[in-house]
């Protein structure tokens, strides 16, 4: 067996990169990404560390992103062992590619699942093999990566409303054949996992999003090189990059960078190829321009400006209301127009422990949504109008202020803590809204 | 060529030729807007030698505002001529070159590869979903593709000889003409020729002269578009479609200013995101989804529909790609190089232009997606090396191509009118020529542009209905008094075109109180009583789009 030791023992370089990727993964992280992701809450808030820290609470996700790097160098230096340059600047571009940068400073299954397939892989191409280790970590790679599964698309109902309207004008026309023909449960799967395959599979997902546009040019270069190379772990990278894409037919139709974790080591590698190609006065010129770009821009873009959260919001308004709601004791009610499921992280950062009887009050479900939550009600503005219900103080979004001053005849409090809500006491609901 | 290969291209020929020709009154089921523009502006040329606004054999076509390239518009002179204002003269021109651009296709390919393939390309030109389904509408982006290769292949012609004369002449001559015709070509063109000459620079080294007679001569014949470029009327498509001004980019830049915190105000970064948009966009030309799934838009949002390739060609497609990067099979050097400038340069235009997976502005580009699935073909076919399985292979790759032609041909004729048909402004003609035979009994005729099943949202031009479904002489038209009403007025006889104004006033002065008026237009706009509906206007696919009315 060979030891990594062995593989890290005088690298200089490596060790630069290692700490430069765990300076990026760990600076700031408690405040970037600002707020917390449902995810994270709710795992926080059943977990309730030391302090209740954001830092602690993504520190795996960033130690396991400083892994990755180095078993990226390592998996590379096994599949090619002579070419440490190829390996040095594979693990550079993990060390900063948004993707991973992005994974590592939040709470994601997808960063476990990359550490462990890369562990597996390890173990794999490992000269003495072991093939029972390199298992275990696969199967742990396929079940972090599985929590992100969707087969809601071979289920799907309302494609039999589809089917069924195409096969409605086909026999209007006289061709009822044609349209049972053309349109039935086996063309839309057919065409249902091609779309998922295909949409994960575009460059124009691939270069921009996960990969970014400062990879663009040197992917084309390394895949030049690549392909004609009749080295048999190219065709090994080659299958695994396709596993790794084919895989994605297992999560939404729509493209997720999250969904091709899998993909991005041979991507890497590809790219990287290309670059040890190079001169290295050019490739330090070249490293530069991905460090601006990938780093500076797209992690500014995706996570202080939150571009990349679309699937999984971080609200970092509801940090405010936390802070603001510390120690009280009062009746609150918060809207829930511009945060929809702020409870776990209230509760994390209050300290709400995560016990029988907290859950019982809070009408905590099976979902993670939380209504109440001691003595603060969430919900919209509708619920609290049509019930005319009273409470001591009411904490109420941009979106709902407006109907809420009509409606309401309140004292408006002034806190520095709240920028994004408005917060009210001593209200009553006005007479001719009854 | 072999007789077998001559046989077989007469045979795609011919199937190019049906496939374009076939129903082309009917299918598409309405005239689009472009259509009877171009169709009334030609007759108009025909009968005057004036547009619509009276200018004399225009360079560019005022029309509806959109200042439309010239060549199609003067193509459709001749089709009206022959058989009269009707949708067959408007859409021959086209379905024409459509169905020559398969035979150019043809020697194109053959010049830069061989028979075999050069076959395989055409057939899967001849029946692409992509080129039939713009080649049966008016669209001058498929003639503009004809002249580009055409272009390019006499380009190479005269290349590979020495005394090219001609070739290179009639090679200028053809590119200039394409660059006339569409818009994208203006872009694709230069960076084309551009590239052609680098490429092929010793070869026109040996030709100094006539090659530079020949590009002298391609300059003069552009010369009047480029000062038309300068003008504001030549510059209006550019700026109204260039990406910059697209919703959906100007939603992430006003989005970047979201979240700016103090630290980061150095990298507001604009460029980057306008950058990395257009990169987007761009690489959206190449998406496998685009390309096999659902780019030609030919069902409803989020039914089966079908891409610019058919679904039984990305095996053969990816194949093809693949080989004509990274190996030396049948495409070598310069070929090779000229094959990958043109599709990169392809989606060039495109990806500059607003809206996101375009296939009319991207269809320069059809010939090497062609090729490459015909490569892909040809080269798995030389691999087998038993006869029997031979035929096999041939016979079960044309059946699924069968298959795949039938599913288009079902989607276009049947599907497509269904779901798309009030998008090529179905129901006008209809309004038009019960407006036309009612305008007698009426004082006036008041006709409202806008329209739509989910609401007023689409603007029409139904002026342009009631002159080219009423035949109205061209002359008569340019010398109606109320022309000059309003600058830029299309009123004329009794028939108004302009917003109606249905509104219930205490003053009682709106159009829902005129009387022996006829008010043509949606229901949006025509919220009347059902005594005062006295005929509805359907789609192809039942619904109500408009509706005339009178006050009783």
């Amino acid at each position: 067996m060979h030891l990594p030791v062995r593989y890290l023992k005088n690298q200089k370089l490596l060790l630069s990169i290692l700490s430069i990727g765990l300076l990026v993964r760990l600076i700031y992280l408690d405040k970037i990404p600002e707020g917390l992701s449902i995810k994270e809450a709710q795992l926080g808030w059943r977990v309730q560390n030391i302090h209740n820290s954001i830092f602690l609470l993504r520190l795996p996700s960033a130690l396991f992103g400083l892994f990755s790097i180095a078993l990226v160098y390592l998996v590379t230096i096994q599949l090619f062992p002579r070419q440490k340059r190829l390996a040095l600047i594979t693990s550079f571009l993990i060390c900063f590619s948004p993707w991973n940068v992005y994974l590592s400073r939040e709470l994601s299954e997808e960063i476990f699942a990359f550490v462990f397939l890369l562990a597996a892989a390890f173990f794999i191409f490992n000269k003495n093999p072991r093939p029972i280790v390199a298992s275990l970590f696969f199967i742990l790679s396929i079940l972090f990566y599985a929590i992100g599964w969707d087969f809601n698309y071979l289920t799907d109902t309302s494609k039999l409303g589809e089917i069924n309207l195409l096969r409605g004008e086909s026999s209007q026309a006289g061709l009822s054949f044609a349209g049972r023909l053309f349109f039935n449960k086996f063309s839309f799967l057919v065409t249902g996992v091609l779309s998922h395959i295909f949409v994960n599979t575009s460059p124009s997902f691939i270069f921009t999003f996960p990969l970014l546009i400062s990879f663009f040019p040197i992917f084309l270069f390394g895949l030049f090189y690549f392909v004609r190379q009749k080295n048999p772990k190219f065709n090994l990278l080659f299958y695994w990059l396709i596993l790794g894409f084919v895989l994605s037919i297992f999560v939404k139709d729509t493209p997720d960078f999250k969904g091709i974790i899998f993909a991005y080591y041979p991507l890497t590698v590809i790219c990287a190829y290309g670059l040890a190609k190079i001169r290295p006065k050019v490739v330090l010129l070249i490293i530069s321009l991905v460090v601006v770009l990938n780093f500076f821009l797209e992690l500014n873009h995706a996570l202080v400006k939150g571009y990349w959260a679309d699937t999984n919001l971080w609200h970092p308004e509801t940090l405010e209301v936390a802070v603001y709601l510390v120690n009280s004791e009062k009746q609150v009610w918060l809207s829930d127009a511009l945060d929809p499921n702020p409870g776990p992280a209230i509760a994390f950062l209050n300290k709400i422990s995560f016990s029988l009887s907290n859950l019982a009050s809070s009408k905590m479900y099976l979902d993670g949504w939380v209504s109440v939550l001691g003595n603060l009600k969430i919900g919209n503005y509708e619920e609290l109008f049509h019930n005319k219900l009273l409470f001591e103080e009411y904490i109420v979004s941009k979106k709902d202020r407006e109907k809420f001053e009509k409606d309401m005849a309140c004292r408006k409090i002034e806190s520095n803590l709240i920028k994004n809500y408005f917060i009210y006491n001593d209200c009553q609901w006005k007479e001719k809204n009854y | 060529m072999e007789r077998k290969k001559l046989l077989i291209l007469i045979v795609i020929l011919g199937m190019g030729f049906v496939l374009r020709f076939i129903k082309l009154s009917q299918f598409p089921v309405s005239m689009r807007m472009d259509e009877v523009a171009i169709g009334y502006n030609a007759y108009s040329l025909l009968k005057t030698g004036k547009d619509e606004w009276g200018f004399n054999f225009p360079l560019i076509f005022r029309s509806i505002g959109d200042y439309k390239p010239p060549i199609l518009v003067y193509l459709t002179v001749p089709t009206i001529a022959i058989f009269g204002l009707n949708e067959f003269a408007v859409r021959a021109p086209a379905a024409l070159a459509g169905s020559l651009t398969v035979l150019a296709v043809f020697f194109l390919v053959r010049r830069l590869t061989n028979d075999n393939i050069s076959l395989v390309t055409s057939l899967l030109l001849a029946v692409s979903p992509w080129h039939i389904k713009f080649s049966r509408s008016s669209y001058e982006a498929i003639l503009a593709l004809l002249f580009v290769i055409l272009g390019v292949y006499f380009f190479l012609k005269g290349v590979s000889k020495l005394s090219g004369k001609v070739y290179f002449y009639l090679s200028f001559f053809f590119l200039a003409l394409s660059m006339y015709t569409y818009h994208s070509e203006r872009v694709f063109i230069p960076f084309l020729v551009f590239g052609l000459i680098i490429l092929y620079r010793k070869e026109l080294i040996k030709n100094k002269i006539t090659f530079i007679k020949s590009a002298l001569w391609g300059i003069l014949i552009l010369l009047p578009l480029i000062f038309l470029l300068f003008r504001p009327e030549g510059q209006l498509r550019a700026k109204n479609t260039f990406f910059i001004g697209d919703l959906e980019l100007q939603k992430i830049l006003y989005k970047s200013t979201d979240y700016e915190v103090n630290p980061y105000a150095l990298m507001r970064s604009n460029t980057y995101v306008t950058l990395k948009f257009w990169l987007k966009r761009y690489l959206g030309y190449f998406d496998s989804d685009f390309i096999f799934i659902d780019a030609m838009n030919m069902t409803r949002e989020g039914a089966a529909d079908i891409g610019i390739l058919y679904l039984v060609e990305p095996p053969f497609f990816i194949l093809g790609a693949f080989l004509a990067a990274f190996t030396s099979y049948n495409l070598l050097g310069k070929i090779k190089k000229l094959v990958f400038l043109w599709l990169f340069l392809g989606p060039l235009a495109a990806s500059l232009a607003n809206n996101a997976y375009h296939p009319l502005r991207a269809l320069t580009i059809i010939p090497i997606y062609q090729l490459f699935t015909a490569y892909g073909f040809v080269f798995f076919f030389s691999k087998i090396r038993n006869h029997l399985f031979k035929k096999i292979y041939l016979g079960l790759s044309l059946s699924f191509l069968f298959f795949n032609v039938l599913y288009f041909l079902e989607l276009y004729f049947i599907h497509y009118p269904n779901a798309h048909s009030e998008y090529d402004m179905d129901g006008w003609k209809k309004a038009a020529l019960f407006g036309l035979k009612e305008a007698q009994k009426y004082e006036q005729v008041v006709v409202d542009p806008t329209f739509g099943t989910q609401g007023p949202y689409t603007v029409g031009t139904p002026y342009l209905y009631f002159l080219f479904y009423g035949q109205i002489d061209p002359k008569e038209y340019l010398e109606d008094s109320r022309r000059k009403e309003l600058p830029w007025s299309t009123n004329f006889r009794n028939f108004t075109f302009r917003a109606i104004d249905w509104r219930e006033t205490p003053e009682k002065d709106t159009d829902k109180y005129k009387k022996n008026i006829l008010f043509i237009g949606s229901e949006w706009v025509l919220p009347a009583h059902e005594n005062q509906i006295i005929k509805r206007f359907y789609l192809y696919n039942g619904k109500e789009i408009l509706r005339a009315v009178e006050v009783k």
